[in-house]
Formats: structure tokens, sequence, C-alpha cells
């Protein structure tokens, strides 16, 4: 037979099949575009001129790796569905005395007609929408954009490429799983005789086992976890959740629904009846699939909420990042003042007041503090579980930066130990050798910093003035302690935001001229660099999040044609039996409702449960109000749960179409 | 004199295919009375009409003309959320494919009718009970359709129509999935039932399980073309009287 025959018969087949292929179209269709885009934006060299350039690449060659992995598992998970209602059908071809060599070549020609119809249209979209996605990022990242226009084959071929791998390995295992089944199997009905699985003893502990799983996840990420480990963790978490779900949807939610049953009360209404009957027999295989919806929403939920947050907090970053406009550092206590004239003249020249300048001395390195003996040294202490750092400081500093008023004389010393670390009543202290009296003693909850990731405990130690601090750096200095003192200058400016950012190009200018300088920045700088950064994070989030619930559409769909049509006899015998439609479709409602918000609720819990995490992962980025953050997941979730309810009313009405058919 | 519980008039069926281009009459005027206690097999070739005809007694189609009425209610005119109350209320059918749920246990499946009629549990149980009982299922009550015989599976079904005491039970070739023993098992439990004052409607193309009745029609082209009563002969004869009839009318169509 001629290759050409077979070709006519999969257009035919897919032609048939349109309702299943449609929607396999529409997925691979946005996918494609998706990849596509993010290689075309990865590989345009107007990408350059963004701030971060490098690391922006990184995110997205990231985001295309990400892509094509998702898109692989979740072609193949699809696939599975869609291939158990074509199963019957490769039978057919089987028992009219095709060769396994004929049927491949009609799977063959099926993929390749996909795989050609969403490249071609997924690829088409994407020529479509490079320039409106381009200028969009470049709007999100608020700066200058230059689009470099023009089609490239570059990221064409790169699509291509990885979707034809993506396809090949699809096609291969259904020819595998064709050539692995006898036709007699082949040819059984989907659904035929299926039984209620029967709630067992493995059923009880997987369920129970589920349950201590999810809650121990629950419990190890709100108390255990290292919070420099929580990108790690919340891997490891969703993992964890998953498998936990998976086990509690096959095996304790069918204990609860066995429980109603029992219930004489509530099973013997005509209301719960069939519905809790179906339920039972529905939920235990249908398993896995809710547990993938189960994850895919706890996925998209904290993806796509973060990554909102992040980029609407931005501003609210680079507030607690510089609570000043600006901040100096320079090795030199002589050029000090030439820093502080360069922020006087670069204000003026911008046309800007300077409403304050600060100077403050600071010596500040790693050390290793004995908190029982109250000794700071390198040598013979015990480390911590974090690193020990500690500050001195001057008196005259620290009243005016706290607002306070203390006094000290020659070798007393005000000291602020870490909250974290055991208070104990020094009144005196070795410092590296020196030994200093203690008039004040406070700890870092008196004087609370940024509420940030802990990455150190924090000492302080203010001395008398200047000349101490200068005299204990020299002692240091003796003893092999190379640590510069470092001079800063804070600035506070008036004028508006655009007049800040002038002034930021203005005084960097300026301040490159002083050699001793070693570091500035600005808010104006840190709000230009973390919005291209959180731009970057909310284009890779919302778009990997469209992608995961496209595919919990299409796996809705598909599992509702498919219980649809496994359901539509049962319907049928309802009918006959006397049930009204009414009815029928109220049960339906419930049967299906519980199987959709099962996971949807699962997922919420999922979220509440990790929210502390997500707010530590955000404060690593500096986004300390977490009542912000709190209101950014709510509010996405509300909206996440708005467009969950239309799916949901669009699948009832796909399953009603089918079974009152 | 019995109550009268049902009475077909002039039943007419047009099905019309297309934009109504093409018609099929399948029922002429078919008109018959059964009354309470009466069992009637109605008998026929393939397409003579006999499933249409119990389907619109059942309601489950309706017809082109005539009148349907049961236990004095005429339900040609009745709609379709009356009809469905009918249906659960006065109506039994036992199919010829079962027609169980397969995620209902045997005794849930009996019990659906009366949980739609929001019958309390007490009730549902005694009277599942006794019904499993008389069909000789009470082994399997807590078994899945799928775990049971076809045999013990129509015994369910049975059971399933006879549980709200309909004013009629019909039956669809209840003996065309079902070997001989297990045949002659329905038939003998339908005789019982019917003994016990059950009005039965049977559809079927079995001449023995047609024997079982009192009364059988034999539907010709959508009419009633002869029918034959039982009065007081045993089984066989009946059956040989019917087998008689169905050999005689052949030969007279082979003979035109």
């Amino acid at each position: 037979m001629k290759q050409s025959f077979w070709a006519k018969i999969a257009f035919k087949n897919i032609v048939e099949n349109r309702n299943l292929y449609i929607a396999n179209l529409v997925v691979d269709v946005f996918t494609i575009t998706a990849f596509y885009l993010f290689t075309y934006m990865t590989l345009n060299p107007g990408l350059k001129a963004a701030p971060g350039y490098a690391t922006l690449i990184m995110v997205l060659s990231l985001g295309c790796v990400f892509v094509a992995f998702i898109t692989l598992f979740f072609k193949m998970y699809t696939n599975r569905i869609l291939s158990k209602r074509r199963d019957r059908e490769m039978g057919l071809y089987a028992a009219w005395g095709l060769e396994y060599r004929n049927i491949d070549s009609i799977l063959f020609y099926e993929s390749l007609y996909i795989y050609l119809a969403g490249s071609i249209l997924g690829i088409l979209a994407g020529f479509v929408f490079q320039k409106l996605v381009y200028d969009g990022l470049f709007t999100l990242m608020k700066c200058s954009k230059t689009y470099v226009a023009g089609f490239s084959f570059t990221p064409v071929w790169i699509t291509m490429l990885v979707f034809l791998f993506i396809d090949l390995f699809v096609l291969f295992s259904n020819m595998r799983r064709i050539r692995k089944n006898k036709v007699v199997s082949l040819l059984k009905e989907e659904g035929e005789a299926a039984p209620v699985k029967e709630l067992s003893v493995i059923d009880v502990i997987k369920g129970l086992f589920g349950l201590v799983l999810i809650g121990g996840a629950y419990y190890y990420i709100n108390t255990a976890v290292d919070l420099r480990e929580s990108i790690e963790m919340i891997l490891l978490a969703v993992g964890v959740f998953f498998v936990g779900s998976f086990f509690v949807i096959s095996g304790a939610v069918v204990m609860l629904e066995m429980f109603l049953k029992k219930r004489d009360s509530i099973y013997y209404k005509s209301t719960f009846f069939s519905t809790i009957a179906k339920l039972i027999s529905g939920t235990k295989n249908n398993a896995m699939s809710l547990s993938v919806i189960n994850i895919l929403f706890t996925c998209v939920i904290i993806g796509a909420s973060t990554t909102i947050s992040l980029y609407l907090g931005t501003q609210r970053q680079a507030s607690e990042a510089f609570k000043a406009d600006g901040i100096v550092n320079c090795r030199s206590f002589e050029d000090r003042v030439l820093c502080r004239e360069a922020v006087y003249e670069a204000a003026a020249e911008v046309g800007v007041e300077v409403e304050e300048c600060r100077e403050s001395v600071l010596l500040g390195f790693q050390t290793l503090l004995d908190v029982e003996k109250g000794v700071f040294g390198d040598e013979g202490i015990e480390s911590k579980d974090l690193p020990e750092v500690v500050e001195v400081s001057v008196l005259s500093d620290f009243n005016r930066n706290e607002k306070e008023n203390y006094t000290l004389e020659d070798g007393e010393i005000l000291l602020v130990t870490d909250e974290d670390l055991e208070r104990k009543d020094y009144e005196f202290i070795d410092f590296y050798g020196e030994k200093l009296r203690v008039k004040y003693h406070f700890d870092t909850a008196r004087y609370a910093g940024v509420d940030n990731i802990k990455y150190a405990y924090e000492n302080h130690i203010v001395v008398k003035d200047f000349a101490v601090l200068t005299d204990l750096h020299e002692k240091l200095k003796e003893k092999g302690l190379t640590r510069e003192l470092s001079f800063w200058c804070e600035y506070y400016v008036s004028g508006t935001k655009d007049d800040k950012v002038k002034l930021d190009a203005v005084l960097y200018d300026k301040l490159s001229r002083i050699p001793t300088v070693d570091y500035f920045d600005s808010n104006a700088t840190q709000l230009r660099t973390r919005y291209a950064r959180n731009a970057i994070f909310l284009f890779l989030g919302c778009f990997i999040s469209l992608i995961f619930v496209m595919y919990m559409v299409f796996i809705m769909y598909y599992k509702q044609i498919e219980e649809a049509t496994d359901d539509a006899p049962n319907v049928l015998i309802m009918r006959k039996i006397g049930m009204y439609d009414t009815e029928i479709k109220r049960s339906i409602f419930a049967e299906n409702g519980l199987l959709f918000f099962l996971p949807v609720g699962m997922a919420f819990c999922h979220v509440a449960a990790c929210f502390g995490m997500m707010s530590d992962i955000m404060k690593l980025f500096m986004l300390t109000d977490i009542a912000f953050m709190k209101l950014c997941v709510v509010l996405f979730c509300l909206f996440i749960l708005l467009v969950y309810v239309l799916m949901y009313f669009g699948a009832y009405r796909v399953y009603i179409r089918i079974v009152l058919k | 004199m019995c109550e009268k519980m049902l009475e077909l008039k002039n039943l007419r069926k047009i099905y019309r295919t297309g934009r109504g281009a093409v018609q099929y009459e399948a029922l002429k005027g078919i008109s018959f009375d059964a009354f309470a206690g009466d069992f009637i097999a109605i008998m026929g070739e393939s397409g003579s009409g006999k499933t249409t005809t119990l389907n619109i007694i059942a309601s489950l189609d309706t017809a082109t003309e005539g009148n349907v009425i049961i236990g004095g209610t005429d339900i040609s005119n009745m709609g379709n959320r009356e009809i469905c109350r009918f249906r659960r209320e006065k109506l039994g059918f036992v199919f010829q494919d079962f027609n169980l749920l397969n995620y209902f246990t045997v005794k849930d499946n009996i019990a659906f009718p009366m949980v739609l009629l929001n019958k309390n549990k007490k009730e549902i149980d005694e009277r599942v009970r006794e019904l499993a009982e008389r069909t000789n299922i009470t082994g399997l009550l807590d078994k899945y359709p799928y775990e049971i015989s076809g045999g013990e599976k129509q015994r369910t079904a049975v059971a399933r129509a006879l549980v709200c005491r309909p004013a009629l039970l019909l039956a669809d070739e209840p003996t065309g999935a079902l070997d001989s023993k297990n045949s002659d098992q329905l038939m003998e439990l339908f005789q019982t039932f019917n003994e016990l004052g059950q009005t039965i409607i049977m559809v079927t193309h079995s001449v023995r399980s047609a024997s079982k009745a009192k009364k059988v029609l034999f539907l010709k082209d959508g009419v009633i073309g002869a029918s034959l009563e039982k009065g007081g002969a045993k089984d066989e004869a009946f059956e040989n009287g019917i087998a008689d009839f169905l050999y005689s009318a052949g030969k007279q169509v082979a003979g035109r």
C-alpha cells in the first residue's frame, strides 16, 4: 500500500476526531508560541540595552529549557488520556488485517500533521506577537527599548527542532504501546465494566500516609527550613505535596465518601444518592488527574502571585533597600569631604536641594563571638549556624541615626548584640584582646533594621568618638586585622523621581573621579535595576503559569469528554427509571463540582502553608511588606478561582451536552 | 369486573427521517386493553412494532396519534416532568441488557427508584429485603453488578422494577441475554409476581417465555394481527399453541 494512502487515512482520522485534536492543537500552538517568543527574546540583540543583560539572558534561556521540559511532561500525560480514546480505533485497524507498520504509518502521519500545523501556527502567532511582547517586556522593565525588527531563522529552527523531538518522543511511545497491547485489549471498550475500586486497608494506609506527608511537609517548611535554602525546599515541598495529594485523593477522600455513604441520613437522599456512589467510583479512578490538576494549580498560584507581587512591589523593595535617596562609601577620611561636596554640586546642577547629608564612619568585618564569656575573636571560639559580623561605629553617628542621646567615656562602649543570641549581662567585653567596659547593652530588636532574610548574626559596638575608633583600628591592625575603616555618606534630596534619576547620572560622573570611592548606590538605581529584573520574572511567571493553565484546561476538557462518554449510558438508565433532567443535572453538577474543586481546595491549602516560605523568598528580593504580598496572593487566588469557576461551567456544559444528547 | 390498568387507543407512530421527506409508519393503529393481574406477551417479527409499542406505553417515546391511558390517567399529553413522575411511581421496567448502574451495589440499584421518591431508609430496607428474598438475591445485595451473573443481574432488575409497587411492569425482551435455565427462572419469577396481582406487559421473541403469559398479542407490520388466550391451558400446551400459530402464520406467508 502506498504511503499516500496511510497519509489520507491519518488526515481523515484527525478530521473524525477533531473534538480531541482541536484542543490538542490549541495547546500545541500556545506552547510553541511561548517557546518561540522566549527563544526570540533571548536571541534578540536589542535586549543588550536592558539593565542586567546577562541575568536576563540567563533567566530567559532557563525559561526556554523549562518550557521544553514541562511541554514534554504534559504531552506525555495528555497523550495517555488521548490515546485511551483512540486505542479501539487502532485495534479495529489491527482486526481488519493492518500490520503494525501500517498502523505506525498512520500514527506517524497524524503526528506529522499535528506537528506541522502546531509549528506553523505557533511560529506564525509568535511572529505576529513578537514586537508586542518585546515592547511589553521593555515597558514592564521601564527602560527604553531598542527593538531589532526582522525575521530571524534561528529561533524558528530551534523551536521546530525542540518540538520535533518532543513529538517524536510521544509518537514512539504510542507506537510502542500499540505493539505491546494485544488486539483484543485494544478493542476493549474503555470503561467497559470498570469496577468500582473498593476501599481497602492499603487505601486507608495510603490516605493516612498522604495526610502525614502533607502535614509533615507543612510543618517542615514552616519550622525547620533554613531560609537560605527556600528555593530548593519549595521544589521539594511541591514534590511532596504531589505525592501526598495523590495518596489523600485516592485514599482519604474515598474514605470520607465511604463515611458519607454509611450515614443513612445523608446517603439516602435523592440529591446525594447517585452523587456519592459515583464519586466513590470516580475519585479513586481519577486520583492521578486530580493530583496533576492540584499541583498545576498550586504552581500557577505560587508562580504567578509571587512574580506579580514582586513586580508590583518594586517600589517598596527599592525603598526598603535604600531608605535614603542615595549612599556613597569611600575608604579615605579626607575624601569623604569630597564626596559630600560632590553630592551638593550634583544637586545644584540638577536643580534640587540636599535636605540632609548624614556622614558616618564604620569598621565592619566577620567575627566570632563567645556569648558566654563576651569575647570577640577569630580563633578558639566555636562558630554558629550563621556567620557573625561586628560593626564598630561612633556614638555621635549612632545617636543621630537612632535619635538617641547616650553618653560614653573613654574605654566605655554601647553594645548591641543579635536578638537571636543569648543575652548576657557583661561588665566588660574582650574585643580582640582589648578590654572594653559595657555601659549600655541592648539587642538588635530595639534597633530593628529591614525585616529581611537573616544572613548573619549582627553585633554592633559603639565607641565614644572617632579618635577612639581610629585608636582601636590601629590596635587591631597591629594584631593583623587589616580591615579598613569605611566612610559613608547618606543623602536625601528634594525633587521628583526624574530629578533623582538625573542626579544619579551627574553624581555617578563626579564620584568616578574620586579614586577612594568604593561604592555608590541610590534609590533610583535600585528602582531601575529591580524593575528590569522583576519584569523578567513577571514575564516568565505569567507565561509559564499560562502554559500550566492551558494544560489544566486541556486535561479537564479531555477528562470531561472521557467521563461524559462513559457516563452517557448511566444517564440514559437514570432517565428510563424516571429521574428528571434537572435531577440528573443537579447530580452531575455536584459530582463534577466536587471533583473539580477538590484539587483547587487542596491547592489553596498548599499555598497557605507555603506562604511563609514564599514571603521568605520575597524577602531575599527585599519585598518585606508581607501584608502587601498577602493581598497580591489573595487577589490572584480570587482571580484564578473565578477563571476556574468559568472553566467548570464550560466543562459542565460539555458534559451535560454529551450525556443528555 | 377487573380494574382496567392499560388502555391503548388507536396508536400510530410515524418516524420521519431527513427533513420529513422519508416517512416510516411503525404503528398503524394499535388498540388493546390490559386489566389488573393480566400478563400479556407481545410477539412479532423484527420491525413489527413491538418495542415501539412498549416504549410508548413506557412513555419513553410518544405516539404520533392515539392515546395511552394507564390506571385511568391519559399520559399522551403529559409534560416531561409529569411523565417522569408518573414513570417512577406507576411503571417498572425490565430491559434486555439489564440497565443496572455499575457504581451502585445490587441493593442500591434496587433502592434507587424509592430514593428518588424520597422514601425513608427503613421503608426502603424493608422493601428491598422483601424483594431480594422473592427474587433470591439476598446474598448478593452488597455486590456490584459486574460481580454477578446475567441471571442474577436480571433478577436484580426485576426487583428494581417492582420496588415502587408499579401499576404496570413492562419488560422488553427480558430473557434476550439469558441462557435457557436463567430464562426459565426469570419467567417463573414473572409468573409468581403475576399471581400476586402484578400486571405485566412483555415483549419477547421467545415462544417459551411467551407461553408463561396469560395472553399473547401478535404484531405484524404495525398492527395487531392476532391474539391467543391461555385460558386454563398449561404452559407446555400454550407453548405448543403459540408455536403452531406461528408455524401456520409462516406457512401462509410462504404460500402467498
